[in-house]
């Protein structure tokens, strides 16, 4: 083994002992549970919580949300959803949900919205929390998505998205149904008779990543 | 159409198109079909969430304390009474919300600050106050307990 092996093997091992961190290594250590200020951005704090647990609607989109807690911070509200994961780490869905949440407050208050919302991670194991700082989709992403979804019930088997991780599969009741359905889309048909291999589903052709959505994201200084 | 309450699709509904928009479609066609593992994800969501809100309620009321004073309940029940908490909770968690309430707390500022002022802490007005306000005290906290868990 040489110089440049050892330091490979040193940086791997290093990184699997970081990966097994996990919670711990990102919520900088025990939080106490009693508090209920945990985990939580230091800029929010301080700030005034104008609404916890409330509804609000968009009768223009007709979109309903629950808000977790929303802060005012100047003349701005700041939303905050908090979400149990194993694997602290904001999603799509996270934004899309508060992105609902910002159109459907603004509406039926008239205030302003930041168009930066937190995600609060709890670890189901040991309640520990961390906040992810997330940007929002705008009003016209907000309304593509809800045309996507009233469109879904006429859309073809072949255009629906699959799952965006292999792992929600496996926690998914429709699973064997919906493999069958793939099995029986006329492309894979034909490419089984053939001969070519089935393509996979791609987990990259999703309608989320057509409008330029992903997860932008920023940690909270542990 | 599952997902849907009143014609209005919820946040939660319409975020799953981050996840699977097949399985949207499944749940529609065959009823949702919640495996163990995922049941007993929600089952803990639930809870945290439950905590999450009570949580909520205490930085609420250490934030209202900081907050403006409601000066005639503060003159009439005291500072950290629970009608005063009562009554901050009515102008912070809902007159806030609107438009025509954010007015509705400018007026009654410039008109409370005056007669505040004249009032004398434990004197005859103040204690009469303090018995005519009651029932409407109560009655803003059931409000307030329903506007909570609406």
């Amino acid at each position: 083994m040489n110089g440049w092996d050892m330091l490979a093997f040193v940086v791997v091992v290093v990184g699997c002992l970081w990966l097994r961190k996990g919670w711990s290594g990102l919520s900088g250590g025990t939080q106490d549970q009693a508090d209920p200020y945990r985990g939580m951005p230091s800029e929010l704090r301080r700030a005034e919580l104008a609404y916890a647990e409330a509804t609000f609607r968009s009768a223009r989109h007709r979109l309903i949300a629950r808000v977790d807690r929303a802060y005012r911070v100047g003349d701005e509200i700041v939303l905050m959803e908090l979400k149990t994961r194993r694997r602290p780490a904001a999603n799509v869905s996270d934004v899309i949900e508060l992105s609902v949440q910002r159109v459907a407050l603004a509406h039926e208050t008239g205030e302003r919205v930041c168009v930066w919302a937190w995600v609060v991670m709890q670890s189901p194991a040991t309640q520990e929390r961390i906040a992810v700082r997330v940007r929002l989709l705008d009003e016209e992403q907000v309304v593509a998505l809800k045309a996507r979804y009233d469109a879904l019930e006429r859309l073809p088997m072949r255009e629906l998205a699959f799952a965006r991780h292999r792992s929600m599969c496996e926690r998914c009741g429709h699973r064997s149904v919906c493999e069958e359905a793939t099995e029986l889309e006329p492309a894979r048909r034909s490419s089984a008779r053939s001969g070519a291999r089935s393509p996979k589903p791609s987990l990259h052709r999703h309608p989320a990543r057509a409008i330029g959505l992903d997860v932008d994201e920023q940690r909270t200084k542990p | 159409m599952s997902g849907k309450r009143d014609g209005y699709v919820s946040a939660s509904e319409l975020a799953r198109l981050g996840a699977c928009e097949r399985e949207i479609v499944f749940d529609r066609h065959r009823g949702t079909r919640v495996l163990p593992e995922r049941g007993a994800a929600r089952e803990r969501g639930n809870k945290a969430h439950e905590r999450f809100f009570v949580e909520s309620q205490a930085i609420a009321t250490m934030g209202t304390t900081r907050k403006g004073a409601c000066f005639i309940a503060t003159a009439v029940y005291g500072e950290s009474a629970e009608e005063t908490i009562v009554l901050r909770a009515l102008r912070d968690g809902y007159l806030r919300r609107s438009v025509s309430g954010r007015w509705l707390i400018g007026a009654y500022y410039r008109v409370s600050r005056p007669i505040a002022a004249r009032l004398e802490p434990g004197g005859t007005i103040a204690r009469g106050l303090a018995l005519a306000l009651r029932p409407l005290v109560r009655a803003v906290e059931v409000f307030m307990r329903e506007e909570w868990r609406r």
